[in-house]
């Protein structure tokens, strides 16, 4: 079970390691369920070294901030450009006001990462090269820190209070890739970027910003993951796909480095793989003020909390959460020690959901069990916090009025 | 046939050298012994091909080079094929002027590498032969069959391909005064001398990928030029050995 969400406006700051393999993680954040992963290429794996790619985020109650960042090999250290640009784009993106469009949008981006460079100029200026280098190799390097260090990026903010809660996404290159589930369809945000298009840390932004901005109402997903993760043809990857590669990746490493940033504010099939339980209608002005400010909504005579799907009440539903349930550890595998001063990171989740049997069978489900089950739901970030909140008040008010008597309790 | 499987850790592309060590390569031009500027330009090659296979400070064995050095005998400078990162580790090795030119036994040994290796190299880039010499053989036969028959040998990504780098003011009719301009040697490039014609036909074409990651160093070569670079400037002498490190190091689409 990961860690459990701070229910205060204290804000959370998680750094990736770069030095090690991060399986497919989880991480209870209160917008939603965080899923990161990590895996160095099969070359820093035997070299013992680090990897070139950067995933950090960041969240509060209402907020989360992600960079993915993929360091340019034969710029000078990828590395050191991936983690100065994630960690400024995340730095910057918590601060920002809704942008007015994708096009103010990636001026403030480009703007910002230009600024960026007054410091990182001096960072690769300083960097220290290990001493026990090969001459030639310690030559390439100079050579190519004189080119500079250099980093492409997808990163995002997602800001869920106030009344018209948005999403922001910017990405700089041809990989890594941005994708959101959005209307309960995944979406590959092209077209990419070009292979020119980098964050040098000295020099600023070469080619052009890409951005998305919109509403949050209908997005159920947003990803960020490097091209050891791209599905090919734009398919975005399924949790079936995740789930796949991390089983591949753990006897054979990836030839690149391959790196996942990925939160999940709505349950949806075209990421899971799974059918949805059907969710019961709420009319909407029985809805309380505040929760309407949060991602979903559930119009009247929507049967799932994404537009544009159809309800499922036929077949028995599987467990939903079964097919992103991360990767269990293995024991050989076990995390290193983390070091004094590590920000959290999350661990594995297991959830369980009550039995849903009755629902299949067509018979409705006491109050307390509904409640079991939006509480279960939030737990497992199929459905966000303030939503399962929404349908508890719901579901209580409902039984003191005596329309739903409590008959199978 | 497009020469476009990347070198990488898991397909590397292998890089045979061929060194004239003869007599003659003690000889002078602008003031350096012509085997300092080869081992120069050499060594730069190495540093350009560590270069192009750094993550960070790990260098991906994405080159595999087997060197050597020909006079009258054949001498294999490195042991062996070694991978980038082990000769960043070995360094480049100095070059002593020696006797003869046998230039066919030369590449009669990359030739039987070849075979031996060929097998193996189904997935990776086509292998390149660098030739580098300073005059006609005067030993050991011709050595344009050797070559021909190694231009015959092939992977999916294309026949084996070799570069000639002739260290000579006596190849060409008009001497390259801009070797970042220069548009290289075609077919129609009048040349003013009989061995200088034998080696260009002994030169592959260069293919487009290779001419793209050229232009990327700032190197104009044209479509259709071939892999033969004559003259006695240090900077030709580098433009040759750029080329042999040109192998694409990133997926690109066939031309």
């Amino acid at each position: 079970m990961g860690p459990m969400p701070a229910n205060d406006d204290s804000q959370h700051f998680v750094r990736v390691r770069q030095d090690i393999e991060t399986p497919l993680t989880t991480l209870r954040t209160e917008p939603g369920m965080a899923l990161y992963l990590y895996a160095r290429s099969g070359d820093s794996v035997s070299a013992g070294t680090v990897g070139q790619d950067y995933v950090a985020f960041q969240h509060n109650r209402t907020n989360l901030t992600f960079a993915v960042c993929d360091g340019v090999g034969q710029s000078f250290m990828g590395d050191l450009a991936a983690r100065i640009v994630g960690d400024g784009l995340n730095d910057w993106l918590w601060a920002l006001d809704r942008p007015t469009d994708e096009q103010d949008f990636a001026q403030q981006v480009t703007e910002a990462l230009n600024e960026l460079t007054e410091t990182s100029a001096g960072q690769v200026t300083a960097y220290q090269l290990p001493a026990h280098l090969p001459a030639i190799v310690m030559q390439a390097l100079e050579m190519q820190r004189r080119y500079g260090s250099e980093a492409m990026f997808v990163a995002g903010r997602i800001a869920l209070d106030g009344p018209d809660p948005w999403v922001a996404l910017c990405w700089l290159g041809d990989a890594p890739v941005a994708a959101i589930d959005i209307d309960g369809k995944l979406v590959d945000l092209g077209p990419h970027g070009r292979t020119s298009e980098r964050w040098n840390a000295t020099t600023g932004v070469k080619g052009t910003v890409h951005t998305w901005v919109g509403s949050a109402r209908h997005v159920a997903r947003v990803a960020g993951y490097t091209d050891g993760l791209s599905m090919g043809h734009g398919n975005v990857p399924t949790d079936a796909d995740l789930e796949r590669l991390m089983k591949l990746w753990a006897t054979d490493p990836p030839s690149d480095d391959a790196s996942l940033f990925d939160v999940r504010l709505a349950p949806s099939p075209a990421t899971t793989g799974q059918k949805l339980l059907p969710a019961p209608v709420v009319p909407a002005e029985q809805q309380p003020g505040p929760i309407e400010a949060r991602p979903i909504e559930l119009p009247d005579g929507e049967r799932t909390p994404i537009s544009g799907m159809s309800p499922i009440t036929a077949e028995k539903p599987a467990n939903p959460a079964e097919s992103w349930r991360p990767l269990e550890r293995q024991e050989k595998q076990a995390a290193p020690e983390k070091p004094a001063g590590e920000p959290e990171t999350g661990g594995t989740l297991t959830i369980e959901l009550p039995d849903l049997s009755k629902l299949a069978e067509g018979k409705d489900l006491s109050t307390r069990e509904a409640i079991r089950v939006w509480q279960q739901a939030a737990m497992a970030g199929l459905t966000s916090a303030a939503l399962a909140i929404s349908m508890t008040i719901y579901l209580l008010k409902e039984q003191e009025k005596g329309n739903k008597p409590d008959s199978h309790e | 046939m497009a020469y476009t499987v990347p070198a990488t850790s898991k397909t590397p592309a292998l890089i045979v050298y061929l060194l004239d060590v003869s007599g003659s390569m003690g000889e002078e031009i602008s003031g350096k012994p012509k085997i300092e500027i080869i081992s120069d330009a050499l060594h730069q090659v190495a540093v350009r091909m560590v270069q192009r296979s750094t993550k960070g400070t790990t260098v991906a064995p994405r080159y595999r080079i087997a060197m050597y050095a020909y006079s009258s005998q054949v001498t294999d400078l490195l042991g062996g094929i070694k991978t980038v990162a082990e000769l960043a580790q070995m360094g480049v090795p100095r070059l002593q002027p020696m006797d003869a030119t046998d230039t066919a036994a030369a590449f009669r040994e990359a030739e039987r590498l070849l075979n031996a290796e060929l097998g193996n190299l189904q997935d990776c880039p086509a292998p390149l032969i660098c030739h580098m010499t300073d005059g006609e053989y005067n030993t050991g036969g011709d050595p344009e069959p050797i070559a021909r028959r190694i231009m015959n040998l092939a992977v999916p990504d294309g026949n084996v391909l070799i570069e000639n780098i002739f260290v000579t003011d006596k190849a060409l009719t008009q001497a390259v005064s801009d070797p970042k301009n220069w548009q290289g040697v075609t077919d129609e490039t009048p040349l003013a001398s009989p061995y200088a014609e034998t080696l260009l036909r002994m030169s592959s074409q260069i293919p487009t990928t290779y001419a793209s990651v050229m232009a990327e160093m700032g190197y104009r070569l044209s479509p259709g030029a071939r892999m033969f670079f004559p003259g006695n400037a240090p900077e030709i002498v580098e433009l040759g050995f750029a080329m042999s490190g040109a192998t694409p190091v990133t997926p690109v689409m066939a031309p």
